[in-house]
């Protein structure tokens, strides 16, 4: 049986890459970088810090602009921001000629303040700090008696929500974005390759009717291969600041000199690092398409002989793929975070592709069921599907689990700055995340009927599907931008964009290859898979 | 004539699975079948309801999991406060990830007990209690079909017996019902 792709599902797929591009670049426009802001325990004091290996490449004009922007944008609050080097404290009380009620801010230029990032990771470039506080002029104090503990609160938001900012030249959002949705949809392509040797593997039956389905999904894989080499080039070429070992005057003697760093460029150097990743993903290419090749002579010959071939390197697979999937995720994730390690995290990544793959894979069934497709797919093939869902979502909340909690128990320094970044910048996505990738499937998809129903999978496996692309965010992102995150136009626009290609290319793998194997020796148990 | 049941005896599944398909089809009732394993896909021949062991499951694990939550605060944070992981905020929501594995456990260990229990109560089958099934032999090789007179009153005893034997049985068996 042929699958052809509907004009309208070509139509909708290129709307999404469409409407993503268009986000993107509008996000890419908008894009600002990052100023830290940090209020003082009484309230009097608002500190505004930059690190300045961005502010190098920020103009003085661009500095100035965002000072007469936030003047602008807080006049209800009379603020008056002072240049932090040419003035100094020489300003004081200019101004009072205007406003009975004056906010003054005091600033000093902070150059030379090593370790001016609060806490917020590795990386030890100066910044540059404002210091603004409240003073109240005799008259004022009365008037402004109750505003007074909101003015620097309103100021901070402003900074805070990048309705005042300076443009970011080196674009690290974007670079984040590219690796987490590079990363995310290699993943599922990954994981669809990965289930069909565990399917080969372990002989199973049930699902010989949905094989082609899986083929189609792990024949995406070059595209989101070709994401991640152009995420890594671009690190290597200098354009980008995600990995931070990549720098190599972190590894010789200096200023910048890291230690830790310097003993692990053994493995972290550049040449290792690329080819790894070459050979991660030439041995996953390689193997999708010999699958994909002995499916096809299977369907065309007949015959067992394929089949046993397929069982044999499917095993043979399983153990490139035990070794490699943590390894990739040492390598491309945990590496931005270059200081910290986890032995678990490579099985935490692995679970959270699994999951994000079958829910790919059950997508691509039910719309196809839907269409018309697929007749021999019975309810018991979707509830195994469902059921999948179900026990992976269980398996990563498990991981997710047991690395944080032996990490917070033991509080070891070194170990818990990941979970540190995490819960003091992002607190709210960080256990959101775990909350709703592991309640909403527990709860919802615990009950047979639930798993029979398609408007129940389809909602649940919709939200677990973002879940999932959202822990990859947070894998990437608090490493990389710090708390200067933001879910955006450039986060929703890339991720429609690259759902849109994906999709895409999907369909047309599906369209490659009869929907259903021919000569499958375990075809006619699949059909009548019945429980 | 009520109160009679008849046992027939099969000496392979997918025999009985087509007998009882058969049967069912011109309209007899299976009260039970009696099977040394499970039979795949007899349950919705026979008219076997879904079983609710799930539910009671995920009620004895709800269970546990407040036994457990109710105990910890007891014992680690009210009755006798303990510093934990360096951790002394004496909050029981502050220390809740140390707590997650017990509570777990104790989850696990209501469910799957109170499931067990359940399961014997439920099926008559706590240990020293006497068998039900019609013939040992149920228990080695042997399927057999109960087919109760009493439920299938369109048809006299004679008729279901006739319909019974053409279904490949090996035994046929009718006796006086006791209790149920």
């Amino acid at each position: 049986m042929e699958f052809k792709i509907s004009s309208r599902a070509k139509k909708v797929t290129f709307t999404l890459m469409i409407v993503g591009l268009l986000a993107m670049i509008w996000g890419i426009f908008t894009e600002q970088s990052y100023i830290h802001t940090k209020l003082s325990e009484d309230g009097t004091q608002l500190t505004l810090s930059y690190p300045t290996h961005n502010n190098g490449e920020n103009t003085d004009e661009e500095w100035e602009q965002f000072k007469a922007d936030l003047i602008i944008a807080a006049e209800a609050c009379h603020i008056q921001i002072m240049d932090p080097g040419a003035h100094g404290h020489n300003d004081h009380g200019a101004g009072h000629e205007e406003h009975a009620e004056e906010v003054h801010t005091d600033s000093h230029a902070d150059e030379e303040h090593g370790d001016g990032h609060g806490g917020h990771g590795h990386r030890a470039e100066p910044t540059w700090s404002i210091s603004a506080h409240v003073i109240h002029t005799k008259e004022g104090m009365e008037a402004w008696h109750h505003h007074e503990d909101e003015v620097l609160p309103a100021v901070k938001a402003m900074v805070d929500s990048h309705k005042v900012g300076m443009p970011d030249h080196q674009h690290n959002r974007f670079w984040s974005n590219l690796l987490i949705n590079g990363f995310f949809f290699f993943g599922i392509a990954l994981g669809a390759l990965f289930y069909l040797a565990l399917h080969y593997a372990t002989e199973s039956g049930w699902g010989a009717v949905i094989l082609r389905v899986f083929e189609a999904v792990m024949l995406v894989l070059p595209f989101g291969a070709i994401v991640l080499i152009v995420v890594f080039l671009a690190g290597t070429l200098d354009w980008n600041h995600i990995y931070m070992w990549m720098d190599d005057s972190k590894l010789t003697m200096g200023e910048d000199f890291d230690k830790l760093l310097y003993k692990k460029s053994g493995y972290l150097n550049q040449s290792f690092f690329w080819i790894r990743t070459l050979i991660y993903i030439g041995v996953f290419w390689i193997f999708a398409l010999l699958f994909r090749k002995w499916s096809k002579k299977e369907d065309n010959e007949g015959g067992v002989k394929w089949h046993f071939l397929q069982y044999r390197r499917g095993a043979l697979f399983l153990v490139f793929f035990a070794v490699f999937s943590s390894m990739l995720a040492w390598d491309w994730i945990m590496s931005i975070d270059a200081h910290w390690f986890s032995t678990l995290f490579g099985w935490y990544v692995f679970s959270g592709i699994w999951i994000s793959a079958m829910v790919m894979i059950l997508m691509t069934t039910l719309y196809l069921k839907s269409r018309g497709h697929l007749p021999q797919i019975n309810q018991s093939h979707i509830h195994d599907l469902g059921k999948w869902i179900f026990a992976i979502s269980f398996l990563w909340s498990y991981l997710w689990f047991s690395q944080f909690m032996l990490i917070w128990y033991s509080n070891i320094g070194e170990e818990v700055t990941y979970f540190q970044q995490r819960i003091l910048d992002y607190k709210f996505l960080f256990f959101g995340t775990f909350a709703i990738n592991f309640i909403l499937p527990m709860v919802l998809l615990m009950s047979r009927d639930a798993k029979r129903t398609w408007s129940i999978l389809l909602i649940i496996s919709s939200i677990v599907f973002v879940g999932h692309w959202m822990d990859v965010y947070l894998m990437v992102m608090p490493g990389t931008i710090m708390n200067n995150y933001q879910i955006g136009m450039l986060e929703f626009g890339m991720f429609i964009m690259f759902l849109g290609i994906f999709v895409h290319f999907l369909l047309r793998n599906l369209s490659k290859a009869p929907l259903i194997k021919k000569n499958h020796p375990m075809l006619d148990e699949s059909i009548h898979h019945d429980f | 004539m009520a109160d009679k049941v008849i046992y027939a005896m099969y000496d392979d599944d997918d025999v009985l699975k087509d007998g009882a398909k058969m049967l069912v089809g011109k309209g007899v009732h299976v009260a039970d079948v009696y099977s040394p394993f499970p039979i795949h896909g007899i349950d919705p021949i026979i008219g076997v309801k879904h079983t609710r062991l799930g539910i009671n499951a995920f009620l004895y694990g709800l269970t546990g999991t407040t036994l457990a939550i109710i105990a910890i605060n007891y014992f680690m944070i009210q009755d006798w406060p303990m510093n934990i992981g360096g951790k002394p905020s004496f909050s029981m929501l502050e220390n809740l990830p140390s707590f997650i594995p017990i509570i777990f456990e104790f989850t696990v260990l209501c469910a799957a007990h109170g499931m067990a229990i359940t399961y014997l109560l439920r099926n008559k089958t706590l240990p020293g209690m006497p068998a039900r099934n019609p013939d040992p032999r149920t228990t080695d090789d042997k399927f057999v079909m109960e087919v109760r007179v009493n439920e299938n009153t369109q048809f006299s005893g004679d008729e279901l017996q006739a319909m019974i034997k053409e279904t490949g049985i090996i035994e046929i068996e009718e006796r006086e019902l006791q209790g149920s």
